[in-house]
């Protein structure tokens, strides 16, 4: 019997829905781009259990025939719209730029600081950013020169948001330039099916495509927030989103991703950032809600020198699915990588976090390091962890440690006798258990954000 | 292995280049015998020849109900999709002798094994091995075992140690009880071919409270070009016994590939304790893909020594199966892999009941453009409170030729759990290196010292005529491999 036979019927995006997408005043390119896509997506077999990337993600519960993808947003506001979004900025502090698409609203927000145009640095949503000349061109650059690079996944989901994406963000940062404060893109769901103003809003599908280039020596650092309205019923989403950074020889990029959506969000995150020669990223992700998070966290260090520090907290509670997977694809000489996957899950919540370190022949003297410490909070909860290695140079430093147990007894017992409850103590250790993450995320502001952020949600009937 | 010794004679200084070679070049056990059987199936798998194996055996009609099925599955079932897909895909099912006769039957004696046969294991040095330390050998040629025997003080102790098909024979109900209770037929794909043609292997029965203090042994040679191997062993510790089983395995070198698949099943009854020991080293044109699986009652324990030096490719995941409180499972690896071989070895321990323990250590090599990867499970169910798991996993990449990977996996349903991971993979550390140089040492001094070192946790859990060969092996492959 063939594979085709025995996969089962998955429903697909009508093409009635998306057709106005493809009219779009867009260059030829992108619009061919975008119809190949669409045609390989039709083929392409819906991922199952039996992929080794979906393991443990459910997919067969996502209904694409009831999902309607987003068009361009084209009514802007001039002030944030959402409370919840609003406190979040405020802790962030001082920003160079935000760029907002509020879908609970149908509306977009962009502002930036005078810093942004006197350093002639360009934050434009990604519709604009095709319509105007210059841009389009260094988009279409980018776009030829990861065409060019073999291995990028092109699966359903990646070659749906390659079809389908009218939203997102482009940020360049020219030669020699540094941006103290970060660049704010924030994506707001709507609450639910209450909003009647908003088409079909119960059942959106969004494709977020958000390209960041910071050409050489330049430094950029960059917050990306996912969040949901807040009381928002178990609505059916899709957030398919595909974000790529291209940090050029010397620059280096801080990222900070916060994922804070409800329980009806079906999450797909591909994130890629390529390196070049003594190129960094420090990227900090937050799984803080979502009903299916699956997030592929991918550096690509191509050129000697080049350095990636990728750290993640997660904190599951109900029913949450969180599938994180880091790659860390050692390309060139004198590398280095160090991730520190640090996951605790109440309630029912699931997690399984795959790593995968790939060294390369060529990638003589590669220091890796990769670690997933998973803490337990509740009997329902279940932890996977699959740190994967694959060396083919010798002179290496690769190791990587995994652990999966509950609160430490010992913790328990010293911090109970000192006069503490038990749901205080454990509070306690949890935050201690992420505060060794946050301790080592660079914008602080973002620090204090998911400090809070995560604070809530421990104290959330643990 | 001559070629050293000659040039160490001669010449010591081109000695560290010629054992750079590594171990394909100095594969002792390479010879081959003139083929002389009693039968040879043809080449390629039918029912007809499952039928014919069985009638041969003359076996009970649930073996042959039960081989039958198994064919059906193996027919069915797909080639794995993961692993060494590439080396698996090569393997012509249709050019291989599932069935090979060497002699009339068994013997007892040595001195009634043929000669050619008797000559082989002579070079093999089994005989000899069997008079220094063993309690029982078991050799098997190709498709059948044809020299057995077992000390009398553990036979009237009612220790059973046959070949399998004896063991069917005489001991019908104890095999039909436990027999594929552990690996069912449609497990996987060459568990299922493995259960449709099988024949030879050990059955081993040890009654409750007999500790077996000396090892059993078992040693598997192939000779005949294409030959497939499919040896089916089961050992079964009845309550608060002991028993230390040991296997090697050598085969000829010829240009096209034998195929090894071998089923083993272990029970571990309350209390009991097992440990297997393998010395795979199969001459590079061998597939060995081997399922081997244990089950721990209670209180029991279950450990797998494995050593895997030969072949083209092994895949090969000892399992260990928790299923009573407080059983323990271990699983002690090594692996060396050099020219055109990939060793994908590891471990699955299954927790399945609370306080039961288990630990890993797999250490490998990888040398002049081989590869070995280790993939692994731990699964732990849930309501398996206390359950303790260790897994470490250690590797040597030698030269820039070679790979190594590390494909752990664990699954953890139960909260009250303490499970640790750790891998490493580095070259041989410099430090180290200059330290033993500066005492002296020639750098392949140096790097070999390092190495046996690096095995030691393995070496030492080893009989002590099997730990000083195994060194040796070592030592040769390793001696001006500065890489």
């Amino acid at each position: 019997m063939s594979e085709q036979a025995k996969r089962p019927q998955v429903s697909t995006l009508a093409k009635d829905q998306v057709g106005g997408l493809f009219a779009t005043q867009e260059p030829q390119w992108l619009k061919e781009r975008r119809l190949s896509a669409w045609e390989s997506y039709l083929q392409a077999p819906m991922p199952t259990v039996k992929n080794e990337d979906w393991r443990s993600t459910t997919v067969n519960k996502l209904d694409l025939g009831k999902l309607y993808p987003v068009k361009a947003l084209t009514k802007q506001e001039a002030k944030i719209q959402s409370a919840k979004l609003e406190a979040s900025l405020e802790k962030i502090g001082e920003a160079a730029a935000v760029y907002m698409e509020d879908y609970a609203t149908s509306t977009f927000h962009i502002a930036a600081s005078k810093e942004i145009a006197e350093k002639k640095i360009t934050v434009l949503p990604l519709a604009q950013a095709l319509a105007a000349e210059t841009t389009a061109k260094d988009l279409e650059k980018l776009a030829a020169l990861i065409d060019a690079k073999r291995g990028v996944v092109q699966d359903k989901f990646t070659l749906m948001n390659t079809a389908l994406s009218a939203s997102g963000l482009y940020v360049h940062i020219p030669k020699n330039t540094t941006v103290t404060a970060p660049v704010v893109m924030a994506l707001n769901l709507p609450a639910g099916a209450a909003d009647k103003a908003v088409e079909s809003s119960e059942n959106l599908a969004v494709f977020p495509k958000v390209i960041v280039h910071v050409e050489a020596n330049s430094t950029l650092k960059f917050v990306s927030l996912t969040t949901a309205s807040e009381a928002s019923s178990e609505t059916a989403a899709l957030v398919n989103a595909v974000v790529e950074f291209h940090v050029e020889a010397g620059a280096r990029v801080e990222v900070a991703e916060v994922t804070n959506l409800t329980p009806g969000t079906f999450f797909v995150n591909r994130v890629r950032a390529y390196l070049g020669r003594d190129a960094q990223i420090d990227f900090t992700t937050a799984g803080l809600g979502g009903g299916q998070v699956k997030s592929d966290l991918e550096t690509v260090l191509e050129d000697r020198g080049a350095q990636a520090a990728v750290k993640g907290i997660v904190l599951g509670a109900g029913k949450e699915h969180y599938a994180y997977n880091t790659i860390a694809d050692h390309k060139a000489p004198d590398t280095t990588s160090n991730i520190v996957f640090r996951v605790a899950l109440k309630d029912s919540s699931t997690s399984i976090y795959q790593g995968n370190v790939v060294v390369d022949k060529v990638a003589q003297r590669t220091d890796a390091y990769q670690s997933n410490k998973n803490l337990l909070l509740s009997r329902a909860a279940k932890a996977d962890s699959i740190p994967k290695l694959e060396i083919l140079a010798d002179d290496v430093k690769c190791s990587h440690g995994a652990t999966v147990s509950p609160v430490d007894r010992d913790q328990l017992f010293y911090l109970m006798s000192r006069g503490l409850t038990r749901s205080q103590s454990e509070e306690l250790i949890v935050t201690g258990f992420f505060q060794q993450v946050l301790d080592l995320i660079p914008i602080s502001g973002v620090k204090d954000l998911l400090a809070e952020l995560a604070a809530s949600r421990i104290e959330d009937k643990m | 292995m001559s070629k050293v010794d000659e040039s160490t004679e001669s010449k010591t200084p081109s000695r560290d280049e010629l054992a750079l070679e590594g171990i394909g070049t100095d594969y002792k056990y390479g010879f081959r015998d003139e083929e002389d059987y009693v039968f040879k199936s043809g080449r390629g798998l039918t029912k007809e020849i499952v039928t014919k194996i069985s009638q041969m055996k003359k076996e009970p009609q649930w073996m042959l109900d039960f081989r039958l099925k198994a064919f059906d599955i193996f027919m069915k079932k797909p080639m794995p999709t993961w692993g060494n897909c590439d080396l698996l895909n090569d393997i012509d099912f249709q050019n291989i002798f599932y069935y090979i006769k060497p002699s009339i039957k068994g013997e007892k004696n040595w001195e009634d094994v043929p000669d050619n046969i008797k000559n082989t294991f002579d070079r093999l040095g089994i005989p000899e091995a069997e008079r220094k330390f063993l309690a029982g050998v078991t050799a098997q040629y190709e498709s059948e075992v044809v020299y057995h025997s077992i000390r009398e003080d553990l036979e009237q102790q009612g220790v059973i140690f046959l070949d399998m098909d004896s063991g069917l024979r005489e001991h019908e109900e104890i095999v039909r009880k436990h027999f594929a209770t552990v690996i069912p037929a449609a497990d996987n794909k060459f568990a299922a071919l493995n259960s449709a043609v099988w024949s030879g292997g050990s059955f081993i029965w040890v009654p409750e409270g007999v500790k077996v203090e000396i090892p059993l042994q078992a040693y598997f040679r192939i000779n005949a070009e294409n030959m497939g191997q499919f040896e089916r062993t089961l050992i079964i510790a009845e309550p608060g016994s002991f028993v230390h089983y040991i296997e090697g395995c050598t085969a000829p070198v010829y240009s096209s590939d034998s195929l090894h698949s071998a089923v083993v099943e272990l029970i571990a009854k309350p209390g009991a304790h097992i440990r297997y020991t393998t010395i795979q080293n199969w001459s590079r044109n061998v597939y060995n893909l081997v399922t081997k699986r244990a089950v721990a009652h209670a209180n029991a324990k279950v450990e797998w020594v494995d050593g895997n030096l030969g072949s083209k490719l092994t895949m090969k995941y000892p399992a260990i199966y928790l299923m009573g409180e407080k059983a323990h499972g271990e699983v002690l690896s090594i692996a060396f892999a050099g020219e055109d071989q990939h060793q994908d070895a590891g471990a699955k321990i299954i927790h399945g009941a609370p306080d039961t323990t288990s630990m890993i250590v797999s250490k490998s090599i990888s040398k002049n453009g081989g590869r070995t990867s280790y993939r692994g499970l731990i699964k732990v169910y849930p309501d398996a409170k206390n359950v303790k798991s260790s897994v470490k996993c250690d590797a040597l990449l030698l030269d820039e030729k070679s790979r190594s990977d590390t494909y752990p996996t664990m699954e953890v349903d139960e909260k009250e759990v303490s499970i640790e991971h750790e891998a490493t993979v580095s070259k041989v550390g410099e430090e180290q290196l200059f330290y033993l140089m500066s005492r002296g040492l020639s750098q392949d001094e140096a790097t070999a010292m390092i190495v046996n070192g690096f095995f030691e946790p393995f070496t030492k859990e080893l009989p002590l005529e099997y730990a000083v060969e195994l060194n040796r092996l070592i030592q040769l492959e390793m001696e001006g491999s500065v890489g």
